[in-house]
């Protein structure tokens, strides 16, 4: 592998491990996933987007395997710019540099890289990337973007690792650091790094709120996912293992936004709704870090990394000492009547509490897509708008219609269905959540099939400047025959 | 002597309002059956009786049959005869599709049987009577040297009845099962192929209504006479290949009343009134011909959604726009520049 010209690019790896997790289906449940990331900086991306095009060669095509692109600020500028970018092959880096591709900080070391004759690279329209990237999404709803800026501007924990890499369902942000492995009877040489292990729970949002303290709902939920994290142990892949161990993250979401919004009669992504999701979320957010400090200070258990991170130093919680994150409508003021939120004193209480405790978890909060156990509990999936009025859902073991909770005759015209939305009001969404959770949220675009690439580009660039981490798929709803009867009448 | 001068396609100048739109629905919805992770069903065919897969099997096969006729012998037919270069691109592709079709069926059975299996299915087709008496009689329609309006009208009227209500007593099954959530990757490819030929249904019969308005009314009385009488024949046809094909799984009475959705279908589609009293469907099956696609789980199934989206350049004012924070309308199409 380490002479020049022979490695073999990434696709053998990717084909591989398609099948490979295929074929792990939880005793015939449901098949295995995974994702892969790759930067847009690298040689091989073209390639890894077409494996995901409708028609393509049969060796290099992901029939399941899921693909993510990790996008730097550096090249999003360069498409604002209208500019070129060089894609670099790493291979060659790494004899030129001896950096890894991945430690690359592009923002300061683009240019140095680009100039350098040694380095095997190629020219390419950064604008005509995304745009490959916008048609890939309309054939096959992938690759999840990861935008690699936005996520690690507000990295906690920049002192154990940047954030390289997603997962699959790209609400899990993390640092990692790598592992080196050693042959036989040299394991003692092995470097074990940090990967993640994801430990997920999601609040239902109007439970939570009926309830009347979500302080109390939040709290039992962090030390449910604590519980959890310490009953894992994934010896089989040590750096996973390792990760759980000394930081154990966990991530509380929520579900059932938009049926909450429409009981209650307010419109998704409205004022309003952008109001309860700014309220809800730091309220959250403040629980969840509280019961980590309580669990910290009970136990003496303090996750590796603390020492450093911008936790500790009460740089990752300025805007909670800037202002009072309480309702700002009448309308949401009212649905959060005889809950006590948190106010800028107990931020300020609770930033010098931690710096005295320390925390027990690298990180508390990522909101996940849930798809069936939002049916199990009644409630919308996530904080996605509606997909179906009555949802017909597909997976490997069944069909399911479901329809929403809370629709009836009066409450109908609050479903909004997400396609027949401009999806600036989900990203609006999506990024008032964003600011309180400390990983990253699953963000799907809805689009009908007569968007075309630059509606898909404009989305990526509005949600980039929102300060969003990632995009998780696009959906596209397909025309019927009776639309495209009607269009040619 | 000279022959007329031949023209190009000019597409600037649709031949009539509908052909256009049809033909980048088409194209937009192309697919290939490798696509699909057929081998994620692998364990549930397992769990399937010997009936259950029989049925299965044989309904796939017989649609092979079908579309394989259409693709080979009555799309070229059509395109032949229908003047026009759009209308005849788009009759090629919908044939191309049809090829695709057959060939989506056949790698099922690849995955799912061994070659001795497998030529046993190919066999069956060749000798089932009453799969062979439909595809007769219908390559019959399509030989007619009658090529009038008349002529012409009955090939097209054939070629509806294939894909609008001939197809459905092999789609029952699939749709049934993928409904109860088994056999949902080869389900995702029948629901693909329903999509297509709902589509391929309405656009051949658009070009029927045509040629029958162009008819004199004694025609016309001869042809919904024709029409009638064809589709009792091929009708009851069908009922006993469903006796057959679905006697062992006890479901002939549920797609029986399925045929005849479909053949009312068919007589909405040409502007004729319908053959049968309106009956409740099985409502698994129902649901399962829904042309719109559904939610999927990404991780288990690839979707019937997507498409070939068109492209349409980021402008420089949407990157201005979104920088400076008045965002543009990115739901409105732009007006083209000259």
């Amino acid at each position: 592998m380490a002479r020049s010209n022979s490695p073999k690019g990434v696709m053998g790896v990717a084909k591989m491990l398609d099948n490979m997790l295929r074929y792990a289906d939880q005793a015939g449940q449901r098949p295995g996933a995974g994702a892969v990331y790759l930067s847009v900086m690298h040689a091989d991306f073209s390639d890894l987007l077409n494996a995901k095009k409708i028609a393509t060669d049969e060796d290099a095509r992901l029939k399941t395997l899921s693909i993510g692109a990790t996008i730097p600020d550096l090249f999003m500028e360069k498409v604002r710019a209208g500019e070129d970018i060089y894609q670099f092959y790493p291979h060659s880096l790494f004899q030129e540099t001896g950096r890894e591709f991945t430690d690359i900080d592009w923002t300061r070391e683009y240019q140095a890289l680009a100039d350098n004759p040694n380095i095997r690279k190629k020219r390419v329209s950064a604008r005509r990337i995304l745009e490959d990237i916008a048609v890939t999404q309309g054939e096959s709803g992938y690759p999840y973007l990861l935008f690699e800026g936005n996520a690690n501007r507000v990295n906690p924990i920049p002192n154990v690792g940047s954030i390289k890499m997603s997962n699959l369902c790209s609400e899990i942000l993390q640092p990692t650091t790598p592992s080196y492995f050693h042959a036989y009877g040299q394991e003692s040489k092995d470097k074990i790094g940090l990967d993640v292990s994801c430990n997920l729970a999601s609040l239902v949002i109007e439970q939570t709120m009926q309830g009347g303290d979500i302080g109390r709902v939040v709290g039992a939920a962090i030390r449910m996912l604590d519980n959890v994290a310490r009953s894992t142990s994934v010896h089989e892949v040590p750096a996973v293992k390792r990760a759980n161990d000394e930081m154990r993250s966990i991530g509380l979401g929520a579900m059932g936004l938009h049926s909450f919004l429409a009981g209650k009669e307010l419109i998704y992504g409205s004022p309003e709704a952008l109001d309860f999701v700014d309220v809800f979320f730091a309220a959250v957010h403040y629980h969840a870090r509280k019961a980590s400090m309580e669990i910290a200070r009970d136990t003496g258990f303090i996750f590796g990394g603390f020492e450093g991170s911008r936790y500790q130093s009460g740089e990752h919680f300025a805007q909670y000492l800037e202002r009072d994150f309480l309702p700002k409508t009448p309308e949401v003021a009212a649905l959060f009547e005889g809950h006590q939120l948190p106010t800028r004193a107990d931020w300020e209480k609770l930033v010098q509490d931690i710096k005295r405790h320390g925390l027990a978890h690298s990180f508390v909060m990522a909101i996940a897509p849930t798809g069936s156990i939002s049916y199990v509990s009644h409630a919308s999936a996530s904080i996605m708008p509606i997909t179906e009025k009555v949802e017909t859902l597909t997976s490997n073991k069944a069909r399911t219609i479901y329809p929403m909770p809370h629709l009836s005759e009066e409450t109908e015209w609050y479903y909004e269905e997400a396609y027949d939305m401009d999806q600036r009001r989900v990203l609006d969404t999506v990024a008032a959540a964003q600011k309180h959770v400390d990983q990253g949220i699953s963000c799907t675009l809805f689009v009908p099939a007569s968007a075309t690439t630059r509606t898909l580009q404009n989305y990526y660039l509005y949600g980039y400047r929102l300060g969003l981490k990632t995009l998780y798929y696009t959906r596209l709803r397909k025309t019927n025959v009776q639309d495209c009867l009607s269009c040619v009448v | 002597m000279s022959h007329p001068p031949f023209s190009a396609t000019n597409w600037s100048e649709p031949e009539d309002g509908f052909s256009v739109t049809f033909y980048e629905k088409y194209t937009s919805q192309l697919w290939f059956p490798d696509e699909i992770p057929l081998t994620n069903d692998a364990l549930v065919w397992k769990s399937l009786s010997d009936e259950e897969r029989w049925t299965y099997i044989h309904a796939s096969a017989g649609l092979n049959a079908l579309d394989t006729l259409q693709g080979e012998v009555g799309m070229p037919a059509l395109r032949h005869l229908v003047p026009g270069h759009i209308r005849k691109a788009t009759l090629q592709f919908q044939g191309m599709m049809e090829d695709i079709h057959a060939r989506s069926y056949s790698l099922i059975n690849k995955t799912f049987l061994s070659a001795n299996e497998e030529r046993e299915v190919f066999e069956w087709v060749r000798t089932q009577p009453h799969l062979q008496f439909k595809v007769t009689f219908i390559d019959g329609v399509y030989a007619d040297p009658d090529v009038s309006n008349l002529g012409l009208w009955k090939k097209l009227v054939v070629s509806c009845m294939l894909e609008t209500a001939l197809f459905y007593s092999g789609f029952f099954y699939p749709l049934y099962l993928a409904g109860q959530g088994r056999m949902v990757s080869a389900g995702e490819i029948f629901n693909l192929i329903i999509l297509d030929e709902a589509l391929h249904g309405v656009y051949v019969a658009l070009l029927a209504q045509e040629k029958f308005v162009a008819m004199n009314p004694a025609e016309q009385v001869y042809a919904q006479a024709w029409y009638e009488e064809t589709l009792q024949t091929l009708y009851k046809n069908e009922l006993a290949y469903t006796e057959l094909l679905y006697a062992d799984v006890s479901l002939t009475a549920e797609v029986k009343k399925f045929i005849r959705f479909n053949f009312n279908v068919l007589a909405d589609n040409l502007a004729f009134s319908r053959s049968f009293p309106d009956e409740e469907i099985n409502p698994v099956v129902q649901n399962g011909i829904r042309a719109r696609g559904t939610t999927h789980d990404f991780f288990s199934a690839k979707g019937s959604s997507y498409s070939k989206i068109s492209v349409e350049p980021l402008q420089d004012a949407d990157i201005e726009a979104i920088w400076t924070g008045t965002a543009p309308d990115v739901t409105r199409k732009l007006v083209a520049h000259d």
